[in-house]
């Protein structure tokens, strides 16, 4: 409790308060802007928070995480459009109910459920991560090897439409993670006697590219609507549109999407994106009137904007006990925490415990902020919803670019940006999906490193990574989820020959 | 190209890409006694028999859905690659050209002139057709040189990062 109180102190000052605001602030413009997300906002700002204190900085890129994730319920309702993929399936609901004439009431009860769903997931955060912290403590290079096998096969067979290009991405981004030294033994691998790549490649600068440039090049390719053809559909807020019986009727839905938010936000490299759409499939199939769902029915916001938020105490778990992101924002903290001096992990809460819990207390704030900024603010967000995404896209670009040479004063490292841009874009283009390539990027060293440290400890003996029970345990659920995989494909595919052959 | 066929060539561009790999991990040192039979060309070699498996997946299933496809008269049409293609195409190639100067004058020529260069040719490179008349090209210019000078003052200034001055060295 003294840790908690602790956190909150460290906060409590004008700088760190002004920069959660202000951090806020710009991931909803972010998140509302469709095109833009609170991911770019992160790489973009995070080269601001090189000259700052660990918890400043973080007081600026958490008010950018929750602010991002929130931001998009305004486009999602207002436009028809979701600002953020966290915010689709607000867009089945949200948007009918603005055509009726109901804008204010569903941006009310966004706003309202998105804080609700958020604190709520905070709070199991300061409470789970601790107690999974002390667990991780003894883990073993086994279990970390295994803990990241898991990791990296649950998200390259469930975060596509194809498992195959799934894994086949999160193998390119394990073998560009390999290129420099090699752990342990200090070996140059594929640096082609190039002296610049004996490091290897820098995660900040690769992140910056699979994400900003690579949505640069996507916009050129597809060039940019002008939205200010896209009609803003007029609104009143008064209160949070939600009447005390709909709140209470509304009580399960909230508990219920809010636990699936938890759970899919913990699961490695699913977020917010997917935690919304099945929040909603399974508030419209427990519901008594599934028929009201996409009509323009307050339960569906409900469901997708309390899960959405709560997915961000659940990604913070893995990243925090375990050093794993749990998805792509996440894995852009992982990265600035790398930057300001922060191994995350388990021995994280030994060593630096006021920073831990200083991240918790500013997660709890920027919800805060996030409500009354949006609530006080929502016209400005609005106006801002019509500056052109041509203009935006290069600023964005330049700072990103500001932000990859900040890293280590190197050109070279912007000339990373844009190759890693340009392979985040053929990634896109050809749907291997970017979350398997960084999370393979951000992985590998930590896998093989454990695989040849628990080799070496085990004086070659594979069997001691099955034989040790929660290795053994995470190993086993990595292959039954493989051929669970394999074994849906085959389904998937002898029904479409049965529908074929029936036609 | 239809989408099918698209999946045979990145199949086979993935074996080749694997065999890359393995080809070159041949010349990573192994340095003796660093650990139990994994040395450091063993994590690459992996990845290398992975991709090239990953692959021949992807080739096979697409031939073999291409060849059923066929038979039952369900072929995935040919995309129209008309003007709309080639607008694209110029657009990506402007983009990409304009990021590599970015790079290779940043040195020479300096963050702040570059900066106005790669924006301003991106604004006018992403802009709706309908969006790049005279009076718009105009204020493109004025906010790329604008933005390239508040963010040069604030990084410089502020965050005391060291941006390359190039040809400007001494002027500001």
């Amino acid at each position: 409790m003294s840790l908690i109180i602790g956190g909150f102190s460290s906060i409590m000052n004008l700088p760190c308060l002004l920069l959660i605001i202000a951090g806020t602030a710009i991931g909803i413009i972010f998140g509302a802007i469709p095109g833009l997300t609170g991911t770019m906002a992160i790489s973009l700002c995070l080269s601001m928070t090189f000259g700052m204190t660990s918890i400043q900085a973080f007081s600026m890129l958490c008010g950018l995480y929750i602010g991002g994730i929130s931001g998009g319920l305004i486009s999602a309702i207002l436009l028809k459009i979701p600002g953020t993929p966290s915010s689709i399936a607000t867009t089945f609901d949200g948007a009918p109910m603005a055509a009726k004439g109901q804008a204010g009431k569903a941006l009310g009860a966004g706003l309202l459920y998105s804080f609700l769903g958020g604190l709520v997931s905070i709070i199991i955060l300061m409470f789970l991560a601790p107690a999974i912290a002390s667990v991780a403590i003894k883990f073993g290079p086994q279990e970390y090897f295994a803990v990241g096998v898991f990791s990296l096969t649950m998200l390259s067979v469930m975060a596509g439409k194809n498992p195959v290009k799934g894994v086949a991405s999160c193998v390119l981004g394990l073998f560009f993670a390999m290129v420099g030294c090699a752990p342990i033994d200090n070996a140059l691998r594929y640096t082609f006697g190039w002296n610049k790549l004996t490091g290897g490649f820098a995660l900040l600068p690769c992140m910056i590219g699979l994400f900003a440039v690579s949505e640069l090049l996507v916009s050129a390719r597809d060039g940019l609507d002008d939205l200010h053809s896209a009609e803003v559909k007029s609104y009143t807020l008064r209160g949070f549109g939600v009447s005390i019986s709909e709140f209470v009727s509304n009580a399960f839905n909230f508990i219920r999407s809010t636990i699936i938010g938890i759970g899919i936000g913990i699961l490695p490299g699913i977020g917010g994106g997917t935690a919304n759409v099945i929040a909603y499939s399974v508030a419209q199939a427990q519901s008594k009137q599934p028929e009201k769902f996409g009509t323009g029915c307050v339960d569906g916001i409900v469901a997708s904007e309390s899960s959405n938020n709560a997915s961000v105490g659940g990604a913070m778990v893995p990243l925090l006990t375990l050093g794993i992101p749990g998805d792509t924002v996440t894995a852009l903290l992982l990265a600035a925490m790398l930057v300001h001096g922060l191994n995350p992990g388990p021995l994280l809460f030994i060593k630096n415990p006021g920073e831990v819990y200083s991240i918790f207390a500013i997660l709890f704030v920027a919800h805060f902020a996030m409500l009354a900024i949006q609530y006080v603010g929502m016209k400005g967000f609005v106006r801002l919803l019509k500056i052109p995404r041509h203009i935006l896209l290069p600023v964005v670009i330049l700072l990103c670019a500001v932000g990859a040479y900040g890293n280590n004063n190197r050109i070279f490292d912007i000339g990373c940006t844009i190759f890693f841009g340009f392979i985040g874009y053929l990634l896109i283009k050809y749907e291997f999906g970017l979350s398997p390539f960084i999370l393979g990027f951000i992985l590998c060293s930590t896998i093989e490193t454990n695989l040849r440290n628990g080799l070496a400890f085990s004086k070659g003996d594979l069997s001691s990574f099955i034989t040790r029970p929660i290795s053994g345990v995470f190993l086993g659920v990595a292959v039954c989820v493989v051929i669970w995989t394999i074994i849906k494909n085959i389904r998937r595919k002898r029904l479409a020959t049965r529908q074929d052959s029936a036609k | 190209m239809s989408k099918l066929k698209k999946d045979k060539i990145i199949g086979l561009f993935l074996i080749a890409f694997g065999a890359f790999i393995l080809y070159f991990s041949t010349g990573i040192k192994m340095i003796n006694g660093a650990s139990y039979g994994v040395g450091s060309a063993f994590f690459p070699r992996i990845c290398g028999v992975f991709l090239i498996l990953l692959g021949a997946a992807l080739s096979v299933g697409d031939i073999v859905k291409n060849k059923k496809s066929i038979e039952t008269g369900t072929a995935a049409p040919v995309e129209d690659c008309s003007k709309m293609c080639l607008a694209s195409l110029i657009r990506m190639s402007v983009t990409i050209v304009t990021l590599v100067l970015f790079v290779a004058l940043l040195r020479t020529v300096g963050f702040l002139i570059c900066a106005i260069f790669m924006q301003f040719v991106l604004m006018v490179t992403l802009a709706p057709e309908q969006k790049r008349t005279r009076k718009n090209i105009l204020g493109y210019l004025i906010i790329s040189i604008c933005t390239a000078l508040i963010i040069d003052l604030l990084f410089v200034k502020v965050f005391d990062l060291i941006l390359p001055a190039g040809i400007l060295k001494g002027v500001f």
